[in-house]
């Protein structure tokens, strides 16, 4: 009977610690993949930022033109630029897909930027990015919609993780407001 | 099954172990994503600012060029490179901020210097004036070289004023003798009315805050120079001038009363505004080659002696090509 009894206990214990172990082999793992997707949409973000910084702030440069704005849409910029800085001016476009394009990936909604060097066009990965808004202001700091008065172009993206954690993507906003130099008054 | 368990504890502990590891090196990694974006906007501005920093000293200093390195800014430290003429200066600034490089790369022309549209040789105008002429006063809008010869240009008005009633008193308070010796446009007196559109108070404060030299009030005696015919200059008086024997090219910009006491020689435009006072006094010659122009409130012209007001397009030609602005146009910025 006393053996009985130590082999359930025994049995009763063990199981609980593997219980335990178990859990906690899933709780690590999904802590990890937590963090991971994390640091993935804030690289996401960085690298999508570092693209857009570099290239707004180079509009108009070295183009003798009045405005070298070409296209101001929401969604759609294109701008003259001697982007390369080899003394041939280039147009320069970024514009967003619709989210079928991004057929790869497992999140539904993420898109491409596209950003095109005259007609060379490059898509790319998705990098998360599932929404991009270019909004135009003038020298007051007020939206506008004549390019002749735009001072500074305001950049905000959504990037979400390529993934779901749990049932829900997280997600990361960030937004700049640049101000090219080379706009001429 | 106490080994058994400490096998468990032991192995729960290094899973843990390594979990936390792994947090912490994703945190760490997100760190350095975001010092690592912070460093590179911080390289950006340094940059920037080296190059706004410059073209202030470049504003004071016409003739600056050359590399300066090793400037501390913001905890960083930049190198500027400035070369080519002042119609396309290249001006390079190279950043470090904690081991990030950043280069800035401008291009910009010094403007040149705005210089007003001359309708006489002596222009005046004011809500009250006086005049006072006497002794020997040539005021000659006939064009004339610097060497006193004759020039090729159109001739002007002698006396430019604002209105028909300006001209009437100028003319109605010149002795007979003086009149005679106004001359340009039109022929004695060449009095007349001209339209004048410049704002001069602002022509004045660009002219100033370009000045090559600055004088306070004092007496500027023999020997005293103020720019070549080679390198004519800007000259801010900010007083009372008393100049005795002294010469100048270029342009001179008086905020006070003007006093010629004897050779005095100015080949260019004097400009003298606010509660001008112009006198010339009787020793030796005095002149001005180019136009001089009096205004504000109260103008107040006295001379004694022999004083020489004669247009000259040559030297303000040479004013116009050779003064340098201090003022830049930026055509781009890479940044």
């Amino acid at each position: 009977m006393n053996t009985i009894l130590d082999i359930a206990g025994s049995a009763l214990v063990g199981g609980a610690i593997l219980f335990i172990i178990l859990h906690l082999n899933i709780f690590s793992g999904q802590q990890k993949f937590t963090s991971d997707k994390e640091l993935e949409i804030q690289r996401y973000s960085k690298t999508i930022a570092e693209v857009l910084d570099h290239d707004l702030r180079k509009v108009g440069y070295k183009y003798i033109g009045s405005n070298p704005f070409i296209t101001t849409k929401e969604k759609q910029l294109s701008f003259y630029s001697d982007i390369d800085s080899n003394g041939v001016m280039d147009v320069v476009s970024y514009s967003l897909s619709d989210s079928l394009k991004a057929y790869k990936t497992p999140n539904p909604r993420d898109k491409i930027l596209y950003r095109a060097v005259n007609s060379d066009t490059i898509g790319g990965p998705t990098l998360g990015l599932i929404d991009l808004k270019f909004t135009y202001l003038d020298n007051a700091a007020k939206v506008t919609a004549v390019k002749d008065s735009i001072r500074y172009i305001k950049t905000e993206i959504w990037v979400q993780s390529s993934e779901p954690v749990d049932t829900a993507y997280i997600f990361t906003y960030w937004e700049m407001t640049i101000h090219p130099r080379n706009i001429k008054y | 099954m106490g080994k058994g368990f400490l096998i468990i504890v032991f192995g729960v502990a290094v899973t843990l172990s390594i979990l936390i590891m792994n947090l912490n090196a994703n945190v760490h990694q997100e760190l350095d994503e975001t010092l690592n974006f912070f460093n590179n906007t911080q390289a950006r501005l340094i940059s920037n600012s080296g190059i706004e920093i410059y073209l202030e000293k470049m504003r004071r200093d016409k003739e600056m060029r050359g590399t300066f390195t090793n400037n501390v800014l913001l905890q960083g430290k930049y190198d500027i490179s400035i070369y080519g003429p002042d119609s396309i200066m290249n001006i390079k600034s190279v950043a470090v901020y904690d081991g990030v490089e950043h280069t800035s790369l401008v291009t910009a022309r010094r403007r040149p210097m705005k210089i007003p549209t001359i309708n006489s040789a002596l222009y005046i105008s004011a809500i009250t004036m006086s005049l006072q002429l006497n002794g020997n006063v040539d005021i000659n809008g006939n064009d004339h070289n610097m060497n006193g010869s004759p020039g090729a240009a159109a001739p002007l008005p002698g006396i430019g004023v604002d209105t028909p009633t300006d001209s009437s008193f100028v003319i109605n308070n010149v002795k007979p003798k003086i009149s005679k010796t106004i001359e340009g446009y039109g022929g004695s007196p060449s009095v007349y009315t001209v339209n004048n559109t410049v704002n001069w108070q602002e022509m004045a404060e660009d002219f100033i805050s370009s000045a090559d030299t600055v004088l306070t009030t004092g007496t500027y005696s023999g020997g005293s120079q103020f720019g070549t015919a080679a390198n004519p200059i800007i000259t801010y008086c900010n007083g009372n001038v008393d100049f005795t024997d002294a010469s100048g090219y270029g342009v001179m910009i008086v905020n006070g009363n003007l006093n010629l006491s004897g050779n005095f020689k100015f080949y260019g435009i004097v400009i003298v505004y606010g509660a001008s006072k112009i006198r010339t006094q009787t020793i030796g010659n005095n002149a001005i080659y180019g136009a001089t122009i009096l205004v504000g409130q109260t103008v107040e012209i006295e001379s004694l002696g022999n004083a020489q007001f004669y247009y000259s397009k040559q030297a303000i030609d040479n004013a116009k090509l050779n003064l340098k602005s201090s003022k830049f146009e930026i055509m781009s910025w890479w940044e």
